[in-house]
């Protein structure tokens, strides 16, 4: 089989990404055994993901925990008083407006901070 | 998917991710905080997400370019990229010359190779991220491959 070095290039990737079934995972070996010029793509190809692999990093468990309870600290009195303004609007629209008319702008607001 | 159980998962891959970007430890520290801060206010859109890792590295994407943004004109901002000590430390763990060659890439291919090397991104995820069409993206990366591999090839035969 004829491969130009796009074609050649896709099907690494998607080795290298694990997403070749049983059966395309046998050709790709028949490949690298039968074809140079594929062979050589792969040892450039492998030499590069190994090398970008270094770039991935992991935190050290403390740190992330650390991070987590941050983020949820801030996260937590903002949703709070998000829930305050949201129950003072209801009620001030409950005020306003002739109780059937006021799920329908509810659901009007629902929708509009969706689109958002 | 709760949030608690988001961050375990993808926690490592977003701070790689922005300290790719970055290169500067605290504020990919800062910048991952509020990048899940902003994915706990929009936890009702997970659902309908595909893929929860390219949506956490599309809203990582837009806090760098907002900090970024707001730092640009502020002379510690400077001054931190300046101070050697910390980087220098950390990227003689790394490869120096791959993080050379990737300089010579443009921001956008760079993080593209990022993207399909590290967090084994598919072309149409990266085109979400980057808000790129998928055949643009697919071309960045051919060509962004190919001029690494032979910036490479031409290291080995010491050209």
């Amino acid at each position: 089989m004829a491969f130009n070095t796009e074609k050649s290039m896709d099907l690494i990737l998607q080795y290298l990404h694990n997403q070749l079934n049983a059966e395309e995972k046998l050709n790709f070996y028949h490949l690298l055994q039968t074809d140079a010029t594929f062979r050589t793509h792969f040892a450039a190809e492998w030499k590069l993901y190994k090398e970008l692999q270094l770039y991935k990093r992991k935190m050290p468990a403390k740190q992330k925990e650390q991070i987590l309870n941050s983020i949820l600290a801030r996260a937590e009195p903002q949703r709070g008083r998000e829930k305050i303004i949201h129950q003072f609007v209801q009620q001030l629209w409950a005020m306003i407006l002739p109780e059937p008319v006021v799920p329908l702008i509810i659901n009007f607001a629902k929708e509009l901070s969706v689109s958002e | 998917m709760d949030f608690k159980k988001l961050y375990t998962l993808y926690a490592d891959s977003v701070y790689s991710y922005i300290y790719f970007k970055i290169k500067d430890r605290y504020l990919a520290e800062d910048i991952l905080q509020e990048t899940f801060l902003a994915v706990y206010n929009n936890l009702n859109h997970l659902p309908a997400i595909r893929s929860p890792k390219a949506w956490l590295l599309a809203i990582a994407q837009h806090k760098i370019a907002d900090r970024l943004r707001k730092e640009k004109n502020q002379p510690f901002y400077t001054d931190s990229l300046a101070d050697s000590s910390f980087h220098a430390t950390e990227q003689i763990e790394e490869n120096l010359f791959l993080e050379e060659l990737l300089q010579r890439l443009d921001e956008t291919s760079r993080q593209i190779i990022y993207g399909i090397y590290v967090e084994q991104l598919s072309y149409k995820e990266l085109a979400a991220i980057f808000n790129l069409p998928e055949g643009t993206v697919k071309s960045k990366a051919y060509y962004a491959r190919a001029k690494l591999k032979r910036w490479l090839e031409a290291d080995k035969d010491g050209i």
